[in-house]
């Protein structure tokens, strides 16, 4: 059966002062990213997928997913965010995770052991 | 029966007082068939529900244009162009009285496009309950729900094919990005079968090159040899499909020739040729 296979970047949000970031403000910077690095292929063919599907700020976490073959522009572009809402912030991918049960698994180890 | 022929550009949507200007630019530039496009947008039941009665849109009858010999050695033509005429219908719900309205002119039509904007319009287009439709147009700048995969591989099963556009590609980032979207997303469901490329062009500065539209099909998720098809081959079945169905799709006639006694049996050696032979033989043609 054809399915629709996404990949989950499990990423922290850095910034110097405690800020407060909105979902909508994260979606926005990375297609922007995206779009300054891969142009409007790259922000096309990431479109289909594309979610900011979980977002923390205490523990500033957020799982964005990407269909499975795009996924690799994304993650080029995450790093070279500058700044999230205006603020300045930057992004550090933790961890690939094929569905968001394996993401959240992975989460609450890190967690537990740091 | 107009065949196709050469590099086809089945979408030329022209005011009328460009029309010339663009088709000569398209055959100067290497397209052999060329297709002109009426847009016709059916907004019977979209703002309210009471409407009278002769608010529908009018649906213009075929334009003819003809393109004298001068004008083709003006410009360079040497092949003789194959000129069709096609209308592209936008239609959102399936109840309304539009189609049945206007069967016969738009009958009178050598390809018929529709672009529909709900999932119930495509379902009545796939399964071409009223009128006969050949390519399905969908409008990057419509966003519409996601189409039902199982509706598109039915129409690639009949013969109908879709058509992305790379006019609009060329003005703004917005339709670029959502024409590419587009094209994705046939991708993942239909595997890019039955895809032609055209240009939707309204002036002449909007076509491009036969070549390079088939370099422009990278874009669209297509292969190489996928987008050389995507002109070529692609495009003539559709306008044999086309043909056919204008002249009833299901219907086959028997013809029973008498051959001369005079012909020795060897010519009939492998039924193969029959065709040939009775092309050739009896000056019948298609």
């Amino acid at each position: 059966m054809v399915r629709f296979k996404k990949r989950y970047c499990v990423v922290e949000l850095v910034a110097e002062n405690c800020v407060y970031f909105g979902r909508d403000g994260l979606q926005k910077a990375v297609v922007e990213a995206v779009k300054r690095l891969h142009g409007d292929f790259g922000v096309s063919a990431t479109t289909p997928g594309f979610h900011v599907k979980y977002f923390n700020i205490k523990t500033r976490i957020a799982f964005v997913s990407v269909g499975r073959g795009p996924h690799q522009l994304v993650a080029s572009a995450l790093p070279l965010i500058t700044q999230i809402g205006g603020q300045p912030a930057s992004v550090r991918i933790i961890h690939l995770a094929a569905s968001m049960r394996h993401g959240f698994l992975f989460v609450k180890d890190t967690m537990r052991r740091s | 029966m107009k065949l196709a022929r050469g590099f086809c550009d089945l979408n030329i949507s022209a005011s009328d007082e460009d029309l010339k200007n663009t088709v000569l630019k398209a055959l100067s530039i290497g397209y052999q068939t060329v297709a002109i496009n009426r847009e016709v947008i059916d907004n019977s039941t979209s703002e309210k529900k009471k409407r009278k009665k002769g608010d529908f849109p009018m649906v213009p009858p075929p334009p003819k244009l003809e393109l004298s010999e001068e004008d083709l050695r003006q410009h360079g033509i040497t092949r003789e162009p194959v000129i069709l005429t096609r209308i592209t219908v936008t239609y959102s719900d399936p109840g309304s009285a539009f189609l049945s309205k206007f069967r016969e002119v738009i009958k009178q039509y050598d390809i018929i496009a529709f672009t529909p904007t709900t999932e119930g319009a495509l379902k009545q287009t796939v399964c071409q309950t009223l009128v006969d439709v050949d390519i399905i147009s969908l409008n990057p700048n419509e966003q519409g729900a996601r189409f039902a995969r199982k509706l598109l591989r039915l129409a690639v099963e009949r013969d109908i094919y879709f058509e992305l556009s790379y006019g609009p590609c060329i003005l703004n980032s917005g339709s670029r990005q959502r024409t590419i979207t587009l094209s994705h997303i046939l991708h993942q469901c239909s595997r890019s079968a039955n895809i032609i490329v055209t240009s939707q062009a309204r002036v002449p500065s909007h076509l491009r090159h036969p070549y390079d539209v088939m370099n422009l099909g990278r874009f669209f998720g297509l292969t190489e040899g996928a987008a050389k098809q995507a002109i070529v081959s692609l495009s003539h079945n559709v306008v044999y499909c086309a043909a056919s169905r204008r002249k009833g799709a299901a219907k086959c006639v028997a013809q029973v020739t008498f051959l001369d006694t005079d012909t020795p049996k060897s010519k009939f050696d492998g039924l193969g040729n029959a065709r040939k032979f009775l092309k050739t033989n009896t000056g019948i043609s298609d």
